[in-house]
């Protein structure tokens, strides 16, 4: 994360840096897209259904791959909108520099924590499978 | 700056009233910001009520003839009255627009508003500092650039460079787009706006030009392009019809260019 920012005749000097988040932000949200179909379809599917059914796509491993990147790219895309927020409205680059902190920190816990409830569920449903 | 108070200055009271003399026909009220920060604690709205029988068909004709019949104190920016200077842009009924090609008989609303640029520091009614502005135009280097020797004659393009540059060139300068920008407001300090940033792309897609890298180099930061959510206003409002929500998405594009890589890497 960037210090100050440094001014000439009151205009900003460049940075050097923005176009890789931008490129993340639009691959994550391309991701997304075909993702949230899945879910939403699964979803669907299984609502209602009885416990073996949700055994066996818990223990189909494709599901459970796609379940965590769908989980990682949600909260790595809900981080960089949150940056953009809190980069629009604080206008004290100390404290956008600790509030985004703060938002990384927040969804890297979160994404760890649906990691691992998915991994959890999934050794737990096939288990009991 | 995003600030959650109104600074001083900010909260318009009611000012005076001029009626229109008695038996006038086709008559428009126009409510119109007054400000001087030298003088004035707070700005007001002074409403002047005119007959359109009595001037011209624009706004601006409207203005000059409040300024010079009615009330000579009222101050705004005018010269060429034909939408080619952007000296007379003013926010006419809640939009960006230039006064001198905008027909009174296109306001919807008996009552016009008439009030600055939004969101810049007013120097006296209608009339802003525009300094950052130009300021932000002045960084994005707004000049040919190149690394072969000056030629007898001019220099060449094909008619397909040239069609390139068409709805680029065209900008006045008039600041309607960047002051109707949202992140404009919060951040111009530095976010340097759609102004500048349709100029820059300007000069990179110019032919012409060879310093196409490092005006990219100079633009990419967080702030300076990539505060542009593509809200689309820019569009919306620009007297000459130009797109610089566009032109900075293209600019985008190039940044993530797979030959920008390659030329950045050997840089």
């Amino acid at each position: 994360m960037s210090a100050a920012p440094k001014f000439k005749n009151n205009v900003k000097i460049s940075e050097r840096h923005g176009a890789g988040e931008w490129k993340l932000e639009k691959a994550l949200l391309l991701l997304l897209m075909p993702l949230s179909v899945w879910l939403a379809s699964t979803g669907f599917t299984l609502a209602g259904a009885d416990a073996a059914a949700v055994g066996a796509w818990f223990a189909n491993k494709l599901n459970v791959g796609l379940a965590i990147v769908t989980a990682l790219a949600f909260f790595g895309f809900a981080y960089l909108a949150w940056k953009v927020i809190i980069e629009d409205y604080v206008p004290a680059p100390s404290s956008r520099k600790s509030l985004s902190l703060v938002a990384l920190i927040v969804f890297v816990v979160l994404a760890a924590a649906s990691v691992f409830f998915i991994v959890r569920a999934a050794a737990a449903l096939a288990a009991g499978a | 700056m995003v600030q959650l108070n109104l600074p001083r200055g900010s909260k318009p009271t009611t000012g005076k009233v001029h009626k229109a003399p008695a038996g006038a026909k086709n008559v428009k009220s126009y409510k119109v910001y007054r400000y001087d920060p030298e003088v004035d604690a707070d700005p007001r709205w002074d409403t002047y009520e005119v007959s359109s029988d009595d001037h011209g068909p624009m706004l601006l004709d409207a203005l000059i003839h409040i300024k010079n019949t009615i009330d000579p104190t009222l101050s705004f920016r005018r010269s060429c009255r034909e939408g080619i200077c952007g000296s007379c842009s003013m926010n006419i009924d809640g939009s960006n627009t230039l006064a001198c090609t905008k027909g009174w008989d296109e306001c919807k609303s008996h009552n016009i508003t008439i009030a600055p640029l939004p969101h810049q520091p007013v120097v006296k009614d209608l009339v802003t500092d525009l300094s950052l502005f130009y300021a932000q135009y002045d960084s994005i280097q707004p000049y040919l650039q190149s690394d072969v020797p000056d030629p007898e004659k001019e220099r060449l393009q094909t008619p397909e460079e040239r069609e390139k540059l068409d709805g680029l060139y065209e900008c006045i300068l008039c600041a309607c787009c960047s002051t109707s920008c949202p992140s404009y407001w919060w951040n111009q300090e530095e976010y340097i706006g759609p102004a500048a940033l349709l100029g820059a792309y300007r000069w990179i897609s110019d032919s012409r030009d060879d310093a196409t890298q490092k005006r990219l180099d100079d633009l990419e930061d967080p702030f300076k392009l990539y505060r542009c959510h593509t809200i689309m206003n820019c569009a919306q409002v620009c007297p000459k019809g130009l797109n610089p929500a566009k032109a900075i998405a293209e600019t985008k594009k190039l940044m993530v260019a797979p030959s920008r890589k390659k030329e950045k890497a050997s840089a």
